[in-house]
């Protein structure tokens, strides 16, 4: 049987995005044989997704609102460009249902989900309503838009939240990544709640409907990988799980969601499938679940876009899911390959872990810290995928996203994979900017994470840096000091270890003949040389 | 506090005492780090299992070993060495100097701005440079914090403030001479 990829799908494909992401696709162009086109924002303009692609439309200025965020600039990049297919990544433009329309009605094929799909799913709402219709259990809440403004309704509203149950959720629907969410525990609290969410959600996407979420606690975060062709087939490819996050946005996902039986994952497929099958999605999505602890799914929401933590469903399936994207989107049935891992999909027979590393202080509370980054090295050996944009003395620019770097691992099992994730993460060095590093490293050890006691409230009950980052401190002054030029190491006679400056360095013939030479003091003046202006 | 006395002088690190003071830079401190002084008596170093340019691996007790990666080091305008070491994951941007020239530095520190009368002080040099500038002559009446000397140590112009009232007793250098990390500059009564 002649490959379906034996012709390139497309000739030109436009990526409208930045980072590691357009980095994904690009690579994936050039393996299936099409020209990929980037653009990119003034600040972007020696990032590697220029760099690696054929060329490269400048989109605007910095602020993501001026640059990336451009749908008519994007659009006019495209057709400048002759491009036959557009590639959104994840983010910026990816789930606007506006852009997919203005690239379907240019001609251009988009790679991803219909315009109409989108837009049926990115409104949580209308997904909820969706998922229920066909039977698929939902988080408890309400199905429509919360009155915000309206004093009248306020008391029908908390009648509502009283019958949902406490602690809930307030939540934006065209929302992600925890914005407009409001957490409520009583219930005078909700209508400020209700207002402050709504004016965020309304800021951020446009919108600013809300909605009620009973606030299922504790919880893992359970989601579904889903391939549909455009005749209609969908099928789950594996499910990931991605409990461990910090202000609702995802930092470690692993795939198969570990813990959970074979009956279990052929369950939340299956509910999967049913609710995007209705919703008529096709191509690259995710059905996103709640797992509470007696072992129930819950739906909460689908996104209707490739998502950050692909590349562990592809460790697992061997599927390159970019690939299928472009497959699908040219045409084509769901392929062999993608039809075997389907019905392999409940009974994994790899483990893959991914660690998401950003440009945030963990003992600060996760704060941002862009800037330039010093050295960078990556894990590589065995069983280790690292997708990155970034290199040494690279800036990371505050006006985007903070991840910088997807740490994978894969192994046979999972004890394996966390060995092998704990010794990927060693590897790591990367000086100039603070990085959540440590949290990784101290995750990936902890008995908790080995013992899959997994919830999305982990970090907030369990993530205390002090212990470590002290140990660390002192480690860092201690070494700074003995390795530091001139310094005398116990046993030397005081006199071959003047205090530091130039008049130590006359003495370093007499430094030579001082009492038991070791390898650190000799280390530490190799490395001192060049220490003291001369 | 200002006050000098006999007692305060021996509270002064010995001249020949190789103590180091290492402090984090405020670009990396959090509540509750402390200075560490490492004295010459200091077992640490047999910690330290390799080192060289760039990277250590430090044992620790119970513990496997730590990773700890070094940059370069540059003097800033204090005169300290200050040097990023990231150590597991965490940055810490460190200030090297001598525990005797902090000790000096704290004490013309907290003499400054107070008004009152110390006692008869000697400023030392707390960066090498070259003198290019002695702005009071023997006999002058000075004020807390008035600067008197000026020296240049990579490219940067550092001044040297009196650390309280006085009048200069004797100045032991002049424009242009080289000066050596804690010399002593001119003495204050």
């Amino acid at each position: 049987m002649a490959s379906p990829a034996a012709k390139p799908p497309f000739r030109r494909v436009l990526i409208a995005n930045r980072g590691e992401i357009a980095l994904r696709v690009i690579r994936a162009c050039r393996e299936m044989g099409m020209s990929p086109v980037s653009v990119y924002s003034e600040a972007d303009a020696e990032a590697q997704h220029v760099r690696a692609a054929d060329d490269a439309v400048l989109l605007g200025p910095a602020s993501p609102a001026e640059s990336y965020l451009r749908i008519d600039r994007v659009l006019a990049a495209a057709r400048q460009m002759c491009a036959d297919a557009v590639h959104p990544g994840y983010g910026f433009l990816a789930e606007r249902a506006e852009f997919a329309r203005a690239v379907e009605d240019a001609g251009i094929t988009f790679i991803g989900p219909s315009s109409r799909a989108i837009s049926a799913l990115g409104d949580k709402l209308a997904a909820r309503r969706v998922a229920r219709e066909v039977g698929v259990p939902v988080v408890p809440g309400t199905f429509d838009p919360a009155p915000v403004y309206r004093p009248d309704d306020v008391a029908d509203i908390v009648e509502q939240a009283r019958a949902i149950g406490l602690p809930l959720l307030v939540k934006a629907s065209a929302g992600g990544g925890g914005r407009g969410m409001r957490r409520v525990e009583r219930l005078e609290e909700l209508p400020a709640a209700l207002i402050s969410g709504s004016r965020e959600a309304a800021a951020a996407f446009g919108d600013g409907a809300v909605y009620l979420e009973r606030e299922v606690r504790p919880a893992r975060h359970v989601e579904v990988q889903l391939l549909g062709d455009n005749a209609g087939h969908v099928v789950a490819v594996g499910e990931r799980d991605c409990s461990i996050q910090r202000r609702h946005q995802k930092l470690i996902e692993e795939a198969p969601a570990p813990g959970v039986t074979v009956e279990q994952r052929r369950v939340v497929h299956g509910l999967a499938v049913r609710a995007a099958t209705v919703a008529g999605l096709t191509n690259a999505a995710t059905a996103e679940f709640l797992l509470d602890p007696e072992g129930r799914f819950w739906f909460l929401e689908v996104n209707a876009r490739l998502q950050v933590e692909h590349g562990v469903t592809e460790l697992v399936s061997g599927l390159d899911l970019v690939r299928e994207q472009f497959l699908i989107a040219a045409g084509h049935p769901l392929s062999d390959e993608v039809l075997a891992a389907a019905a392999v999909a409940a009974e994994p027979v790899r483990h893959a872990i991914e660690v998401r590393l950003l440009a945030e202080d963990p003992a600060r509370g996760f704060t941002p810290t862009p800037g330039r980054i010093g050295s960078w090295t990556m894990p590589a050996g065995p069983g280790v995928r690292v997708d990155a944009a970034i290199d040494a003395g690279e800036r990371i620019p505050p006006e985007y996203d903070p991840m910088i770097a997807k740490l994978m691992v894969w192994a046979a099992d999972r004890p394996r994979a966390v060995r092998r994730l704990q010794r990927a993460l060693d590897e790591v060095e990367v000086t100039g900017i603070q990085t959540t590093l440590p949290f990784a490293r101290l995750l990936a050890r902890s008995p908790a994470f080995e013992a899959i006691d997994l919830s999305t409230g982990w970090v907030a009950e369990h993530w205390d840096p002090r212990g470590d980052r002290d140990r660390a401190r002192d480690i860092a002054l201690r070494a700074a000091a003995v390795l530091h030029e001139g310094h005398a190491p116990a046993g030397r006679p005081a006199a071959d270890a003047a205090p530091d400056g130039p008049g130590a360095r006359a003495n370093e013939p007499g430094r030579e003949r001082g009492s038991e030479p070791s390898a650190w003091a000799a280390a530490g003046r190799r490395s001192g040389v060049d220490r003291w202006p001369r | 506090m200002a006050e000098m006395s006999a007692t305060d002088a021996a509270d002064l690190v010995a001249p020949d005492d190789p103590s180091l003071r290492v402090e984090l830079d405020p670009a990396t401190v959090l509540e509750g780090d402390t200075p560490l002084v490492l004295r010459p008596d200091d077992p640490w170093g047999a910690a330290l299992r390799r080192s060289d340019a760039t990277h250590a691996l430090v044992g620790q007790p119970g513990n496997e070993p730590a990773q700890v990666i070094l940059g370069p080091v540059s003097v800033g305008r204090d005169g300290l060495a200050h040097r990023e070491i990231v150590v597991d994951g965490w940055r810490f941007v460190v200030a090297i100097g001598s525990e005797r020239l902090a000790r000096l530095r704290e004490r013309a520190g907290s003499g400054r701005g107070e008004g009152v009368l110390g006692g008869r002080i000697e400023l030392r040099a707390v960066i090498p440079g070259r003198l290019v500038a002695v702005s009071v002559a023997v006999g002058d009446d000075v004020a807390a914090g008035q600067q008197v000397l000026v020296i240049e140590a990579m490219k940067m112009q550092n001044e040297v403030r009196a650390p309280h009232a006085g009048v200069v007793e004797r100045i032991d250098v002049a424009p242009g001479q080289t000066v050596e990390l804690g010399m002593v500059l001119l003495v204050i009564a």
